[in-house]
């Protein structure tokens, strides 16, 4: 469903990422991994279509077209959705409204039937029962006096309510306490199907407790140094970043004695 | 300063003098010093009056014009006296006077690795982590009962979460003052030191109530430090007798 390959990004002429080959096959969860500055981010920005980004290198392939082609417009009705680390708040524009836009103009896109007031809330109670989300969060603005914690489940009930191809998340872990994190990886749990992939990108290895990754890739300095299953998570957890990077460093010495 | 003001501070500080005095030399040589550094700021800033910014609305002179004796090992507290300050579903520490009583407490269904000890002994047990917050979130560059709780520490409850710890049981910090029995007004100084590390989390209150009656005078002061990714919900909860208290403001470092 996504391929990435040989990703080089710039931005303000900063190299960020150094060649990212990456992967998705529908059905699956790919975690990505890194500290702050490896390019985690960028790498979220960039599928999502960030102008301040220059791909300078390499390429996207969505659905086995180029994605770097399309229009953030046009990537979000071919079924990409990002979930922000920070995501903004839009006085004025109530929650209800915003996303009955946004998935009429997904439908009519798909060839299918724009949905009307009642049928739209029939379906966006059921969604909101997902995440446990109050009914009155509805008519409120986008994010408006919503703490970091709502705002976070606010993206996934935004995720459940738009039915993505490639839901990317940037982060949606930071900043929750662990009943939080809980409600919000049963929304994404929810959301699992062979049409679907996800790309969770997260600091923290708690998040993978409650959403089960298929793979595990660490980014280290603008690359993929390594990748693995579930179990790579829980390395990481217990021999840190710089813990990691050394055991590559010593690993690659072993190989090849310096002369 | 008028005089009831001034009468108070001496008496504070001559007993912090004698206090330090009385202390194990062998405490660590940071802590001798962060007492008398403290000691010194206070006798500088004295107690508050109605003409600071911070402190017009609230009038400590009744507490000023008061000659209290720092509160010594006073009786034990009957458990059944506290009874109706503990709920069987939170963990509980239990502070009288600024003392931490293990007897009093109850943290058996804390998870592995969770500390929560007399700070006296944590500076004994854990010097190195102690030593990396005590002190340092709270400043008492221009805070009166930071400075006097400080020119007075040597008690109270060291707590820390270790790394990825999630305690389940909210935690009752239970600070229990206890005025003399003879109704001599009394002074003590309650110490509390949150260290929540890296993805922990902790949900607790600091709990005040009062046992028998009299007058006294308690400045606590709380640090909290919470690491990346960790949670602490903090509250607090007066259930203290009229008698006026002193400042207590929480410090929080991240």
């Amino acid at each position: 469903m996504l391929e990435i390959k040989n990703l080089h990004v710039e931005v303000e002429g900063q190299k960020i990422l150094k060649g990212v080959d990456l992967t998705v096959e529908g059905g699956q969860v790919h975690a990505i991994m890194g500290p702050n500055g490896s390019g985690k981010s960028t790498l979220a920005l960039v599928l999502a279509g960030r102008e301040e980004y220059e791909v300078t290198e390499g390429e996207i392939l969505y659905k086995g077209e180029d994605l770097l082609e399309m229009a953030p417009e046009d990537r979000a009705r071919e079924g990409v959705f990002m979930a922000f680390q920070y995501p903004v708040e839009i006085p004025g524009v109530s929650n209800v409204y915003f996303l009955k836009a946004a998935l009429n103009a997904i439908r009519k896109h798909r060839g299918q039937e724009e949905m009307d007031a009642m049928d739209f809330l029939t379906y966006v109670r059921e969604k909101m029962k997902l995440v446990k989300m109050d009914e009155t969060l509805l008519n409120r603005p986008v994010n408006e006096g919503f703490s970091g914690g709502e705002k976070k489940r606010n993206e996934i009930f935004h995720m459940a309510v738009l039915d993505p191809v490639l839901a990317v998340l940037d982060e949606t872990d930071s900043g929750l306490d662990i009943d939080a994190l809980k409600v919000v990886a049963e929304g994404v749990n929810t959301l699992l199907s062979p049409e679907r992939a996800f790309v969770l990108i997260t600091h923290y290895q708690r998040l993978l407790n409650f959403i089960v990754p298929d793979v595990v890739h660490v980014l280290l300095d603008g690359r993929i140094a390594r990748s693995g299953g579930k179990e790579l998570a829980l390395e990481l957890e217990e021999k840190g970043y710089t813990g990691l990077e050394q055991q590559m460093v010593d690993e690659a010495a072993a190989v090849q004695p310096s002369a | 300063m008028s005089a009831p003001t001034t009468v108070s501070t001496d008496r504070f500080l001559t007993q912090a003098d004698a206090f330090q005095l009385a202390l194990d030399a062998a405490e660590p040589e940071r802590l001798k010093a962060l007492r008398r550094e403290a000691r010194l700021r206070f006798a500088e800033l004295g107690m508050p009056t109605t003409r600071l910014e911070e402190w017009r609305f609230t009038n400590i002179a009744p507490i000023a014009k008061t000659e209290f004796t720092l509160a010594g090992d006073l009786g034990a507290v009957e458990r059944q006296a506290i009874e109706r300050y503990c709920y069987p579903e939170l963990a509980r520490a239990t502070l009288v006077n600024g003392r931490f009583s293990p007897e009093l407490s109850d943290l058996d269904g804390l998870p592995d690795g969770v500390v929560v000890t007399s700070l006296a002994e944590a500076l004994e047990l854990y010097p190195e982590e102690v030593d990396r917050y005590l002190g340092r979130l709270a400043s008492f560059d221009e805070r009166h009962f930071v400075a006097l709780n400080t020119a007075f520490l040597r008690d109270g409850v060291f707590i820390k979460v270790p790394r990825g710890v999630v305690v389940e049981q909210a935690l009752n910090l239970l600070s229990v003052a206890q005025p003399d029995a003879e109704g001599e007004p009394v002074a003590f100084f309650p110490r509390i030191l949150i260290v929540a590390e890296e993805s922990s989390q902790i949900r607790l209150v600091e709990h005040y109530v009062t046992v028998g009656e009299g007058p006294y005078f308690s400045a606590p002061v709380t640090e909290v430090e919470v690491g990346p990714n960790a949670g602490v919900d903090h509250y607090k909860l007066e259930r203290e007798s009229l008698v006026p208290d002193g400042d207590a403001r929480p410090a929080a470092g991240s």
